[in-house]
């Protein structure tokens, strides 16, 4: 049961990935990064379950305490404020679909293929549903595919979420044994640097009217 | 105990100087400043102790400090005193000008002091995760500080460079991961944190996992510290924060950086002569390139920002060749290039004061005071590594390591990118303080006899600013003087690198 309860949520957090980097309507893509945190703590919870470790359940707390609530709450406020639809991205979106679908194919085939064989780590081994590093792995080059191609500073921002979630998830598969203060210190630092980078782009929406990075290229040489 | 008080002290004096300074502006930059000095002062009653007593450990092992980590804690809070102490006038008179809102200064004291405190802590912490927390929470502190102008370039720099490197150093945090977990089958969950117990049980770990691991640490850690071709956000962020800013930015923070890196990749150096390689190779790359596109600027603060990213690559080639004389360069480097770069960004900032531009074709057509050109050619020829100064030592170290480890290309890369950089930063000293202003077709001789009305010195420099150079200039020409004190504390930085990668 847990096993196809994972593949499902493993699959839909994929799905969420792509939606929040192809949706201009800004608020959407916020309320889909919400449903993957929640997907992201849902993991946790079921590998606590089934790794009988007691420590993930509260990874799954922190998540969706940083992840679900605070990091999407500070997004509304800020995106609500300065204008709610993405600028034109860089690619026309078919094509940017077909090359995001292709490139992420091509990443999860092959580290869920060669999971065995990129399992440098012993703990990596007693993974469970061998899909996590792969789910992550897709994720991470979701969002740097984000960070290049999109022009519109908060989907950027997005962006940098998305790549933080990717190595949140990788976490658990990497490294179960952090202690919870560790993690508090990660998510902190997570929640600040978002919050601090939507406050510097509702700053120059202020100062330049325009949320464009096209337009941030005074700094050059 | 020290070093709880090197990290609480900052961060305590910012809170005061947030809360009083709103309600009494007379207060305001004073308790910055008394905060500052003390923290250097803990500093360095801290390399006092760890060299006459080794290394020393604090709150359960989270934190530990060997003579690197007390050397390096020293010159983040010398450099930071100093950028604070020049901030107060500087600030000031933008105040009185009308430039900047008096509201805004507790609030610039106070990050500074924050990020004077994340960076003292991240050269005490003993934690490997928290390793990635402070040095992500050194971009925090000090990404507000680079937009402080609120100007649409400002807003730039800080909007790249806090994207630039938290993504950069989410990557470090990946590398870090990879090596804790190495280590937790060896150790356990909680002490495989510790460094100096990774350092105990670094042997042990499979191949890959360590090569994946600190690859990803250089590299994330590097975007911090301003590799190339990680190297973007430096010098918009140098050039748009107001000056002790980028003197604090260039000084210490890409040395905190380097510090971390120093701190893990070392451990791994035995048996993975490939990581050496690698990191050699990126220093020579990044030497030159940083000073080739040096040498277009215009902008003297940009200028001098290449000017680092090259510096960076000698400190990181030091520490690639993985020998003593190897890393008795790059730690002696790392010491004079924060003395020397930050003396100059302070000049920068003087000049910017005078004359409100740091465009260096129209610094040179002002006349400057001699004291000011003096400071500027010392820092210049400091970092250029012209023989007494300090440069050429740390820079001479680092050749004779080249040389010894048969590295005769990184020798040749080191030594051009070294005469590249006097050619660059003389002709740009010179551009500033010593080329006549040009007149058109008017006839010099005529003009030497009777001076033009407006070319008479600016404003006079305040003291405060003026002083702080001067004693950085001081500091500089004292660390190249060969002192033994000074030797010795390199010296053990030295050994407790060669420790680290004997295995503890």
């Amino acid at each position: 049961m847990a096993s196809s309860s994972v593949m499902y949520i493993s699959l839909l957090m994929i799905v969420t990935s792509f939606l929040m980097v192809e949706w201009r309507q800004l608020t959407g893509a916020i309320y889909t990064y919400q449903a993957q945190s929640v997907l992201i703590a849902l993991t946790f919870a079921l590998y606590a379950h089934s790794l009988h470790n007691p420590a993930l359940y509260f990874w799954a707390v922190t998540a969706l305490v940083s992840k679900g609530i605070l990091v999407p709450w500070l997004l509304r406020r800020y995106v609500d404020k300065v204008h709610p639809v993405e600028s034109e991205p860089m690619l026309n979106p078919i094509l940017s679909q077909v090359i995001g679908f292709t490139v992420v194919t091509v990443v999860f085939w092959w580290v869920f293929t060669n999971h065995d064989r990129l399992v440098v780590l012993p703990s990596l081994a007693g993974e469970p549903y061998r899909m996590n590093l792969a789910v992550a792995a897709a994720i991470l080059v979701i969002g740097f595919y984000s960070l290049l191609t999109r022009r519109d500073a908060f989907k950027v921002a997005i962006g940098l979420c998305l790549l933080e979630n990717a190595i949140h998830l990788s976490l658990v598969s990497l490294a179960p044994s952090i202690p919870e203060t560790a993690m508090i210190g990660v998510v902190t630092d997570v929640v600040i640097s978002v919050w601090l980078l939507l406050y510097i782009i509702a700053n120059v929406y202020r100062v330049t009217g325009s949320v464009d990075t096209f337009n941030l290229r005074n700094l050059r040489g | 105990m020290l070093m709880l008080w090197l990290i609480g002290v900052p961060a305590l004096a910012a809170i005061l100087e947030y809360a009083l300074g709103r309600r009494a502006p007379v207060v305001t930059g004073k308790i910055a400043i008394v905060g500052a000095a003390c923290t250097f002062g803990f500093a360095l009653d801290l390399l006092r102790s760890v060299l006459q007593h080794g290394a020393v450990s604090a709150a359960a092992n989270q934190l530990r400090a060997d003579a690197l980590s007390a050397l390096v804690a020293s010159v983040v809070s010398c450099v930071g005193f100093f950028a604070i102490a020049y901030a107060y006038p500087y600030l000031g008179r933008e105040v009185r000008e009308g430039h900047l809102a008096a509201e805004k200064l507790p609030a610039y004291y106070a990050l500074s002091l924050t990020f004077v405190s994340t960076m003292t802590a991240v050269t005490v912490t003993n934690n490997i995760i928290m390793m990635y927390v402070l040095v992500e929470a050194t971009t925090l502190a000090s990404a507000l500080l680079v937009t402080f102008y609120g100007t649409p370039k400002a807003l730039e720099a800080g909007y790249k460079y806090l994207l630039l490197c938290s993504v950069g150093i989410a990557i470090g945090l990946l590398g870090c991961v990879v090596l804790y977990a190495s280590a937790v089958p060896f150790v356990g969950g909680i002490k495989g944190m510790e460094i100096s117990e990774i350092v105990r049980v670094a042997h042990n770990f499979p191949p890959l996992t360590v090569l994946v691991g600190t690859l990803l640490v250089i590299i994330g850690f590097g975007s911090k510290a301003g590799f190339v071709p990680f190297h973007a956000w430096l010098p918009d962020a140098h050039s748009q924060s107001p000056s002790p800013v980028s003197a604090m930015l260039s000084g210490v923070t890409l040395k905190v950086a380097l510090y971390a890196i120093a701190r893990i990749a070392t451990i791994f150096y035995p048996g993975h002569g490939a990581l050496g390689i690698f990191c050699i190779v990126l220093g020579a790359v990044t030497m030159l390139f940083g000073i080739i596109v040096a040498f277009n600027q215009t902008d003297l603060k940009r200028m001098l920002a290449y000017s680092s990213v090259s510096q960076i690559g000698y400190i990181l080639m030091g520490l690639g060749l993985a020998n003593y004389l190897g890393f008795y360069g790059a730690t002696y480097h790392l010491l004079n290039h924060a003395l020397d770069k930050s003396m100059l960004f302070l000049c920068s900032g003087v000049l910017l004061y005078a004359c409100g531009t740091t465009n260096m074709d129209e610094l040179g057509k002002r006349k400057h005071s001699a004291l000011l050109a003096i400071c500027f050619f010392i820092g210049a020829l400091a970092i250029s590594g012209v023989p007494p100064l300090n440069g050429f030592w740390s820079k001479f170290a680092i050749y004779t390591a080249a040389a010894q480890a048969h590295m005769w290309w990184a020798l040749g890369v080191a030594m051009f990118t070294s005469m590249l950089t006097l050619a660059v930063l003389v002709r740009a000293g010179y551009t500033i303080f010593l080329q006549e202003p040009e007149h058109g077709s008017e006839d010099v001789a005529h003009l030497l006899d009777k001076p033009e009305p407006d070319a008479v010195v600016d404003a006079p420099y305040p003291a405060g600013m003026m002083a702080a150079i001067a004693a950085m200039c001081v500091l500089i020409v004292i660390s190249g003087m060969n002192l033994r004190v000074l030797h010795h504390a390199i010296d053990q930085s030295v050994q407790a690198l060669l420790h680290q990668m004997a295995g503890g």
